[in-house]
């Protein structure tokens, strides 16, 4: 038996009751399902696993990760709340993360040492971001957390565009003292290259300062801002892009475990949303790491991060009221 | 080198098991036409009353006896949130077994870390959640009273009563609404 006619069936239904049920069941911003049943509601799980499954395809082809796609689609284009979006978003994150990073550790690619120092900051950021997040859908100020994604999704952009043009690693800094004392060093195999190349970190404080903030807009956001960790790894720290890449997927399922406990209590997560979001971004994702390996071009990337830059614009507007 | 080949089986694992309990609990929510005790077009519309907050772990558990579709999805999704705390969990392993003592004391941070966001802070941030919610669920229920032309009070005492007479019965009470 079905809550509604539960309900209505043992519950005397006085005026009370139905007001009750008329607002807390029947308020749906449209699409309804009342009427069309379970075919609709069928379409509409089958849309999420394609929708979701795209945006894990094109958040591994451009480097920002499948939430920061996924969550302008589902709040401008699908009408779902921003709460739930989140709430699936930090899930896949996680999906993504493990699912990717199974095959980097294999690989030996991945620096552990360098991630696992860099993550105490992330937690801790992760930490502050989500209970910020909470006080912020406590005081009804949603509007704020659109204008920030989209700010963080403009940002992003840049990083990430510029990693497009590969380069080889050449560090501009000697090694400093934290490089001793983390031991931040490593060798990975460079395919291109054909030779294996011994590397090393710097600024190790820096890349934790980054991390911490990294730490806050994946905890604020429920994504994994694999652009950020990549941009502290790449910029302040000066690892190779190759290591940055993997460490920071390895981080961004770490980080997003720890935004995840206090989402679940926020009730951010919703069942129906995040089953279908976690595991179309996994598949997305994977074939996207696939078709990343063999792309050659760059247009088709640049593309998809212009199609990104107006979903961000659009977040930044939704957020001030413009829209 | 065996506790990386490890933490690369666990997630693989994990990830796996994950997906597969939540792809068999969405199949549940069709095959049954819901979950939970909500009806399918309850839980599939975009401001669904059903989400986390509404099911602790004692609630997934109790579900799963009956294989119910929601609480397979939400324990898939917690197999899920496992992976990561695992893979930190066998860093911490190693770097004992390894005897470097620095990165021993990291990664316990970090395992630390999230164990305190996962474990410590849900509950009390999920204590706050509720009394919120109670209080907008009340705010609409006023809200919609005055909708429906009912004066604020009558509607109050009406529902007051109603509870004291279930509350003896619990066996009889009809199922509390969702977030209350």
């Amino acid at each position: 038996m079905h809550a509604v006619g539960g309900i209505s069936i043992i519950w005397p239904a006085s005026s009370e009751a139905r007001s009750l049920n008329g607002i807390f069941f029947y308020k749906r911003p449209s699409p309804g399902y009342g009427v069309l049943g379970e075919a609709a509601i069928a379409f509409r799980f089958m849309e999420l696993l394609l929708v979701s499954a795209a945006a894990g395809f094109i958040g591994a082809l451009t480097g920002l990760g499948g939430g920061t796609v996924l969550v302008p689609i589902y709040t401008l284009l699908m009408g779902i709340p921003i709460m739930y979006a989140v709430g699936a978003s930090l899930i896949s994150t996680i999906a993504t993360s493990s699912g990717a990073a199974s095959a980097y550790v294999r690989e030996g690619i991945t620096n552990v040492r360098i991630g696992i120092s860099l993550e105490i900051a992330t937690t801790l950021g992760s930490i502050v971001g989500s209970l910020v997040t909470t006080e912020i859908y406590r005081l009804g100020l949603t509007r704020i957390l659109y204008v920030v994604f989209g700010a963080v999704l403009l940002f992003s952009l840049y990083p990430t565009y510029r990693r497009l043009s590969m380069r080889c690693w050449e560090p501009t800094r000697e090694p400093d003292w934290s490089t001793r004392l983390f031991s931040l060093r490593g060798e990975y195999y460079d395919e291109a290259r054909g030779e294996t190349v011994k590397y090393y970190g710097v600024r190790w404080w820096l890349g934790f300062l980054v991390m911490f903030s990294a730490g806050i807009v994946s905890g604020l956001l429920g994504i994994g801002s694999g652009a950020l960790k990549v941009l502290g790894m790449d910029d302040a720290m000066m690892l190779p892009m190759k290591v940055t890449t993997t460490t920071s997927n390895f981080m961004i399922g770490v980080t997003a475990a720890t935004g995840s406990g206090i989402y679940w209590a926020n009730g951010y997560i919703q069942p129906f949303l995040a089953a279908p979001t976690a595991m179309g971004v996994l598949v997305g994702a994977m074939l996207g790491t696939r078709a990343l390996v063999r792309m050659r071009g760059r247009t088709l990337r640049l593309i998809f991060m212009a199609i990104l830059a107006a979903l961000g614009i659009e977040m930044v507007l939704r957020g001030l009221g413009a829209m | 080198m065996d506790v990386s080949r490890a933490i690369s089986y666990s997630l693989i694992i994990g990830v796996l098991v994950s997906a597969s309990l939540m792809a068999a609990g969405s199949a549940m929510l069709f095959a049954r036409g819901g979950g939970d005790g909500y009806a399918l077009s309850q839980l599939a519309s975009p401001s669904s009353p059903v989400n986390s907050g509404t099911m602790g772990i004692r609630g997934v558990l109790a579900g799963l006896a009956s294989l119910d579709g929601v609480s397979l999805i939400f324990l898939g999704i917690m197999v899920l949130i496992a992976t990561p705390i695992v893979r930190v969990l066998l860093l911490v392993v190693q770097f004992a077994g390894e005897r470097n003592r620095l990165y021993l004391a990291l990664s316990a941070i970090v395992l630390m870390n999230l164990l305190i966001a996962i474990l410590v802070l849900p509950p009390i941030v999920h204590r706050r959640a509720r009394l919120i919610l109670s209080d907008t669920l009340g705010a609409r229920a006023r809200a919609g009273r005055r909708a429906v032309g009912i004066p604020a009070g009558r509607g109050r005492v009406a529902r007051t009563s109603r509870r004291s007479i279930f509350r003896g019965f619990s066996s009889f009470a009809p199922r509390p609404l969702p977030n209350r």
